[in-house]
């Protein structure tokens, strides 16, 4: 509770204690009325002063449309009728109501704040043997900083000494805590959950990953979304219509029945009623709700405006290095006609030990060996074609079909790989002995992605690639894409978004990327997404939207949130309108008294607001989609 | 040139005042208010900022003095 929540519910209290206790001794007691009148005169002061100042100030600004003007003329239009007591339990319910907004306002705000606060608050520096706690602001790149369990990692670096469990989940959302030693890197924000843990700081505290987070979500403030700007100008034009029909419902039928003081406490009522607070309130707290949710699942979203547009995504383009493919080469397929496969990948990443070419190194790897280069001489590279070496008294080849073919063995025995890789063939003392695919392969978990994807209105997946068209089809055909263009430069990748962007189609489009050269795509797209982007400042800078992790599943989460989110903000806009519309209509009639109006207005209020709170849970959205056994 | 400065408003309208107030001040490209952050981020050239927010401050003290703006 603030100070000012405080000192405005003591009031309430006092009123409402004088009120009640003024209320119940007009049944006993019979006051002179002048007296009555000023005691509750005395009353309806304390308890409104603040509205009436406002609204006098609003009226010499030449602005006054707004509830507190409601209120005072409702209030002081009341007392002038003579109806004290009502006057006094409009202007009481009516602080009682801007008190629990106030403070439902502000707890939904601590709430959020706290799940996205992860701002280191000290670094343990080491310094000549000694440590101490200083402001992570005053470490220097160089610097070795200690972390102990449970403490949060205040700056990027390497680890140095110690092995540990890293809890990424407040920036990943990742629940799997990452095991680092010696030479990993870490990431500011994280966790360190069992171990104690050496880091040599690579990166000032505001160029930090924690910083440029906590910036981009604290600041994404600009954009706004299009329901946002929509309440905003309801708001405006609401108001003034609702005091010209009050005064209208005053004027009007008193006219024509002179029961004029009847009509005019009806149209006070219509005032009452008509206070637009939920309205105003509830959508940017359910977008704010949203973005908070997200943020928990590692989603970065900058503007409450991208999440209304992600809600409308149907087209999803994507790049495909990094982002469908897991970006690194691994060996994907190994078929042996003269021995089993192991022993084939084996002698072959033996005699490529030598060599230092992103293929051989991934042989090497799938294979495992603890001592490659034993046994292995006379090692002869031939540019373009492939390497010849002895390996335990064989003579193994391996490399393309042209190597093959200078061996003397023909090109029809040779089979073709799937396509989206490259082939290593191994012969075998001159006699052909199988082949080794080595592949940037396609995500596992690409297909089922977008076959959630598509229960959630996307229909069109495109990829855009600099990649061969033979390499690009073969991915698209894994992953269930529809359309891939290929062998693209960068800029040819934004006509190609241009494109898609012009043609006639329904609904947004995304572009997704790991922002590496996408910059300029995915500024251009509807909704700009770069995938795993504690990495790269430039997709951070250009992206509306961050996906901390490189998984896909991210995608389904973000557009879930997204969906609930707008779904909150619309239920929130139609409940709030429709219950105002019915009371008014009631309150014409006559059929509500004021304190009926107020209860209504503060009721709508607060289900609006516990409303939005439901967009913070992010629990419900983690899917887990099926991953293949590795 | 964006620069964030922290507020204290409590209610959706005067946030909204704020936001009008603010860019109705000279200079100002873009102002926006985030009654969730509790953040007022204001767009202008660099030089004119620091004149910016001290105007906001004294428009603001007219409209509502209850907005409390930290600079």
């Amino acid at each position: 509770m603030t100070k000012k929540q405080k000192k405005n519910l003591r009031r309430i209290l006092i009123t409402a204690v004088c009120y009640f206790a003024v209320a119940l001794s007009t049944i006993w007691i019979h006051w002179n009325p002048v007296v009555l009148a000023i005691v509750y005169l005395a009353i309806y002061l304390y308890i409104s002063w603040d509205v009436l100042k406002r609204t006098v100030k609003n009226i010499q600004n030449k602005d006054f449309m707004d509830e507190n003007f409601l209120m005072t003329v409702a209030s002081l239009g009341a007392f002038i009728l003579g109806e004290y007591s009502e006057s006094v339990a409009v202007m009481l319910f009516y602080q009682i109501g801007e008190w629990f907004q106030s403070y439902a306002l502000e707890r939904s705000r601590k709430s959020i704040s706290a799940l996205m606060d992860i701002r280191p608050e000290y670094a343990n520096l080491e310094k000549d043997g000694q440590v101490e706690e200083v402001d992570p602001e005053e470490v220097q790149p160089g610097d070795i900083i200690v972390i102990k369990p449970g403490e949060r990692i205040p700056l990027d670096g390497e680890v140095v000494s110690g092995t540990s469990a890293i809890d990424t989940s407040a920036l990943t959302g990742e629940s799997v805590p990452r095991t680092v030693r010696e030479g990993s890197e870490v990431i500011s924000g994280c966790i360190n959950n069992s171990g104690v843990i050496k880091v040599r700081v690579s990166k000032p505290y505001e160029e930090s990953t924690v910083s440029r987070i906590l910036d981009l979500v604290e600041n994404a403030t600009d954009k706004k979304s299009r329901s946002e700007q929509f309440i905003t100008k309801f708001a405006r034009i609401y108001t003034p219509i609702v005091v010209y029909s009050a005064v209208a419902l005053a004027l009007l039928p008193s006219i024509l029945t002179g029961q004029w003081q009847t009509w005019i406490y009806r149209a006070l009522e219509f005032l009452v009623i008509s206070c637009p607070c939920a309205l105003v309130i509830s959508v940017p707290l359910a977008f704010f709700g949203g973005i908070g949710g997200a943020s928990r699942c590692g989603i970065l979203v900058k503007g409450s405006t991208y999440l209304q547009d992600l809600s409308e995504v149907k087209t999803m383009v994507f790049d495909k290095t990094g982002t469908l493919t897991k970006g690194t080469f691994e060996v994907a397929s190994v078929e042996s006609l003269t021995m089993n496969n192991d022993e084939l990948l084996k002698l072959c990443a033996k005699a490529e030990s030598f060599s230092t070419h992103p293929i051989a190194l991934s042989i090497e790897r799938a294979a495992k060996l603890s001592n490659p280069k034993e046994g292995v001489g006379n090692v002869e590279e031939i540019a373009g074609k492939g390497l010849i070496a002895d390996v335990d008294g064989k003579k193994v080849a391996c490399g393309n079909r042209k190597l093959m073919e200078s061996l003397g063995i023909p090109a029809a025995d040779l089979p073709v790989g799937s396509g989206f890789g490259t082939v290593v063939y191994v012969a075998v003392d001159g006699l052909y002995a199988g082949v080794i695919e080595v592949a940037d392969e396609p995500k596992e978990e690409a297909k089922t992605v977008f076959e959630l994807l598509t229960k959630y209105g996307v229909d069109k997946f495109v990829m855009l690639t600099g990649d061969s068209e033979t390499v690009a089809q073969a991915v698209a055909k894994r992953t269930g894409i529809t359309e891939a263009h290929a062998q693209l430069l960068p800029e040819q990748k934004v006509e190609e978004l241009e494109k898609i962007l012009t043609s006639p189609h329904l609904g947004k489009v995304a572009y997704i990327g790991d922002g590496i050269n996408d910059a300029p795509v995915l500024t251009r797209a509807d909704v700009g997404i770069a995938m795993g982007g504690l990495g790269s400042d430039a997709a951070i800078e250009a992206a509306d939207i961050v996906l901390m992790d490189d998984q896909l599943d991210s995608l389904i989460t973000a557009i879930q949130i997204s969906k609930k989110t707008l779904r909150i903000a619309k239920q929130n806009i139609a409940f709030a309108i429709t219950v105002k519309v019915l009371m008014l209509a009631l309150g014409a009639f006559g059929i509500v008294n004021m304190w009926g109006a107020v209860f209504a207005d503060v009721g709508v209020a607060m289900l609006c607001i516990l409303n939005s709170i439901r967009a913070l849970n992010e629990n419900k959205f983690r899917v887990n989609v099926p991953q293949p056994a590795k | 040139m964006k620069k964030t400065y922290k507020i204290e408003v409590d209610c959706p309208t005067c946030a909204q005042k704020l936001e009008t107030c603010a860019n109705s001040i000279d200079g100002v490209e873009k102002a926006a208010v985030n009654l969730m952050t509790q953040k007022l981020a204001i767009n202008a050239e660099k030089e004119d900022q620091d004149r910016i927010i001290h105007e906001i401050a004294d428009k603001m003290k007219k409209i509502d003095d209850e907005v409390v703006i930290y600079f």
